[in-house]
């Protein structure tokens, strides 16, 4: 997809939101766009078959207007696209927060909040796992990322650890931080990932050579609110073919309610420099918890904050300000990119997601909250 | 905004700290008594309080009551304790050391689920409303049971920000019976005798205070002056012994072991003033109304407490004194199973966990349960006023007896339809 100048730029158009039974962590597009899988706070791996609707289904689900009427293309538009769930890929405990796929082969990899990593086949109505690791981590497993030539998966967890596998599940690399380790991504050629703590101090760590090459000052992600150490830092990733890399997260103001404003701080991969730094919102705007790079040169920043404040933003690294902005979801907690470029899915959450106390519900019942797949396209230029 | 989030405050001078006392004390007055002979026979025994006060909302789903797998669970496991049987969240590793002596209720259900009133209406007990204002416990025990021999004020807070003395506490007690509180944990500034006073001269400006506070007794009601003078000879007492506010020269193993942290320094401190004789001591850590990132909020917080927690019990096991000595552990409330968009949870008073230990209790306990999902109590759950009558009945003080006086109005020591949880007393 050609970049977009703001002029003429026309946003993106929700496509459908599908509701869920539980609340996500993650969800992410499968390489070749034909699935879509959630980590759950259920200790599951939720699976969705994408499926394209023909023209002629869409005027068969709309009997009661006129074919000829253009004025049925105002009625409200059914989506282009459906998601078919299938059944639910299981065997982890806490939460699956993390997925990765793998670029060629039909694997999935999932880590959850317990320690443990497993592969999966993605296909098919009951997959079993490929390989899994119960004791990856000593618990909580924050981020999980996979090497552009699927070779290696990186993971970094509450126990202070990095650790490089191959993706058959052989621990390859260890590397020991400061302090628990929030997020770690890899340069898209080599043996250099990149990883942030607790504290806003992140690293390219050479995990041929198990050599720390060059410290970036995010500690603008953390601060001690009273007793509590409170860190901001949820992403790393690298643009421009390495060139630059993100860090993105919180401006922590204060524990507790966790107010910040969501923050993105772009380095010189080489030099260790901070080039950008961006604050998108108030105080109760939160965190950029995750973003995507399109091939038409831009990013898709989503941001969570305080209950029902959310964005989705389309930003240019060059530039000062998002060109697009959409603050109609709730809590965005994840973004994927369907590799066509065409669409995107962020889990988000449901409306007045919080409140003391009981909820006074007709029958007296105690729900959770969920967390809706919202579905857009990105008209082309 | 939470309402009870304060601006960080400073360190307390001299002069603030007794400016605070008599102000506070002049618009006071003394309420009830009980029997000089009843108080005599309580002061023999020499019991004593701790009270870890984590204000905003400890999250029992992250402490004494977890849920693992569950749809509210959250994303810890859970650890096996020194009682078998009974697992806390993994985020608690010290005090699931000291399980055999903790007595963990987990059928707590009350009534507010706001700070702004919760705070007071749970530490004073919420008892039926009679028109006054309760005393917290540690006013309701300074006047019930008074110091102990060694003349140490009766009801000390060491928390974080500022110090005074906080009469608040005390309700239609009168403010004798509020809090002498040390702010960061540190004594007021200069009120020992400065440097550059030789022993003499300071007594000498003793006397000039003790010529000026008898003009300012002959003006006013002496319950008043009374008072005044009670707070500043215990202040007194206890600032000769500076050695309690010094943690810096305890070897390193121990500051470790409870923490180099706020609540672990701060539960140091009330460890020594526990071993030198202080009747009650509250220690105070804010920050825990954690509405936002829950789960990582608790990651930070939760070992801290769980380090200093679990350290002042096992010191306080291995000098003996948890035999005298009620532990207590509490929030205004818990925090709600649902998890909301900012991952975090809200306030809950309808299920919720308070940890206790020491005297009267019954040690390795688990008292009551919440359902599957941690929504509900099983069973009927327990009030604060059934836990103030436990905590009394802990202490031998037969709270279905002894009232309080309000000037000749009878008062219960705690809501007078409720009951002692019997599963929690030895």
């Amino acid at each position: 997809m050609p970049d977009q100048p703001a002029a003429t730029f026309t946003p993106p158009k929700e496509l459908k939101a599908f509701q869920n039974d539980r609340q996500l962590c993650v969800a992410r597009f499968s390489p070749c766009g034909n699935f879509l899988a959630a980590g759950a706070m259920e200790g599951t791996v939720r699976r969705w078959k994408v499926v394209e609707k023909p023209k002629a289904a869409v005027d068969v689900e709309l009997p009661d207007e006129p074919k000829k009427k253009p004025a049925a293309k105002k009625a409200p538009e059914e989506s282009p696209v459906d998601l078919v769930p299938l059944p639910h890929l299981t065997g982890f405990n806490g939460w699956v927060q993390n997925l990765a796929f793998h670029p060629k082969d039909k694997v999935i990899f999932a880590a959850d909040t317990w320690g443990k990593l497993a592969a999966l086949a993605y296909e098919g109505d009951g997959p079993k796992p490929i390989w899994e690791n119960a004791t990856a981590h000593d618990g909580w497993i924050r981020r999980l990322a996979i090497s552009a030539d699927g070779q290696h998966l990186a993971t970094c967890g509450r126990d202070q650890f990095v650790r490089i596998w191959t993706t058959a599940g052989k621990l390859v690399a260890e590397h020991r931080a400061e302090a628990e380790v929030f997020a770690v991504t890899f340069a898209p050629a080599g043996k250099l990932v990149a990883f942030g703590d607790l504290k806003g101090r992140v690293k390219t760590w050479d995990f041929g050579t198990k050599q720390v090459v060059r410290d970036f000052d995010a500690s603008v992600l953390f601060s001690l609110s009273r007793l509590q150490d409170v860190c901001g830092l949820r992403v790393v990733t690298f643009i421009d073919a390495g060139k630059s890399l993100l860090v993105g997260g919180c401006e922590p103001a204060g524990g507790g309610f966790l107010e910040g404003a969501p923050v993105l701080v772009k380095f010189d991969t080489a030099t260790g420099k901070k080039q950008t730094e961006w604050k998108f919102g108030a105080a109760k705007d939160g965190f950029v918890l995750d973003l995507a790079a399109h091939p038409g040169g831009y990013l898709i920043v989503v941001t969570s904050g305080q209950p029902g404040s959310g964005k989705i933003m389309f930003l240019r690294p060059g530039e000062k300000e998002p060109f697009f902005t959409h603050t109609g979801v709730a809590n965005v907690h994840s973004v994927t990119l369907h590799p066509d470029g065409k669409r995107f899915a962020v889990s988000a959450m449901n409306k007045a997601s919080n409140g003391n106390g009981r909820p006074k519900t007709a029958d007296g019942s105690y729900p959770g909250n969920t967390s809706p797949v919202h579905l857009f396209e990105i008209p082309a230029a | 905004m939470n309402p009870l989030c304060k601006p960080w405050e400073h360190a307390t001078s001299r002069r603030q700290f007794l400016g605070a006392s008599a102000g506070a004390l002049a618009f006071g007055a003394l309420g009830g008594m009980i029997s000089p002979q009843a108080a005599e026979a309580m002061r023999k025994k020499e019991k004593q309080v701790l009270f870890v006060w984590l204000d905003g909302g400890m999250s029992q789903l992250e402490s004494w009551d977890p849920k693992p797998n569950t749809e509210f669970g959250g994303p810890f496991r859970t650890i096996k304790t020194s009682v078998p049987g009974t697992h806390f969240s993994e985020l608690m590793p010290q005090c699931a050391k000291q399980a055999h002596r903790l007595c963990v209720v987990r059928n707590i259900a009350t009534k507010d689920n706001a700070h702004s009133s919760g705070v007071a209406r749970i530490q004073r007990g919420d008892p039926k409303n009679r028109g006054v204002a309760y005393p917290f416990f540690g006013s309701s025990i300074a006047k019930l049971m008074g110091p102990t021999a060694s003349k140490l004020p009766p009801y000390v807070w060491v928390k974080p920000g500022s110090g005074g003395f906080k009469t608040e506490d005390a309700g239609f007690l009168g403010p004798k019976y509020g809090s002498l509180a040390f702010g960061d944990g540190k004594p007021p500034e200069d009120l020992l005798r400065h440097a550059s006073l030789t022993a003499e001269e300071d007594e000498e400006r003793n006397e000039l205070r003790d010529l000026l506070n008898k003009r300012y007794t002959a003006q006013r009601r002496p319950t008043y002056t009374e008072a005044s003078s009670f707070v500043f000879d215990t202040a007194r007492e206890l600032m000769k012994r500076q050695n309690i506010f010094d943690t810096s020269k305890l070897p390193a193993k121990e500051l470790d072991r409870y923490g180099r942290t706020e609540i672990g320094q701060h539960m140091l401190v009330a460890r020594n003033m526990l071993e030198a004789g202080v009747r009650f001591v509250k220690v105070g850590s804010y920050g825990w109304d954690s509405h936002g990132d829950n789960f990582n909020a608790s990651a930070s917080l939760v070992p801290k407490f769980d380090r200093a927690f679990a350290a002042i019990v096992e010191d306080l096991a291995v000098t003996g004194l948890l035999e005298n000595t009620l532990v207590i552990a509490m929030s205004e409330f818990g925090r709600t199973p649902r998890i909301n968009g900012h991952v975090g949870r809200d306030h809950w008073p309808e299920a919720w966990s308070i940890a206790m230990a020491g005297c009267g209790l019954k040690a390795g306990a688990v008292v009551g349960a919440t359902n599957d999902k941690g929504t509900d109590v099983k069973d009927k759950g327990h009030d604060i006023g059934a836990v103030f009558h436990t905590w009394f009945k802990a202490l031998g003080i037969d709270s279905k007896k002894v009232e309080y006086d309000n000037n000749g109005q009878p008062l219960p020591l705690a809501h007078d339809e409720m009951e002692a949880i019997k599963e929690a007393l030895a």
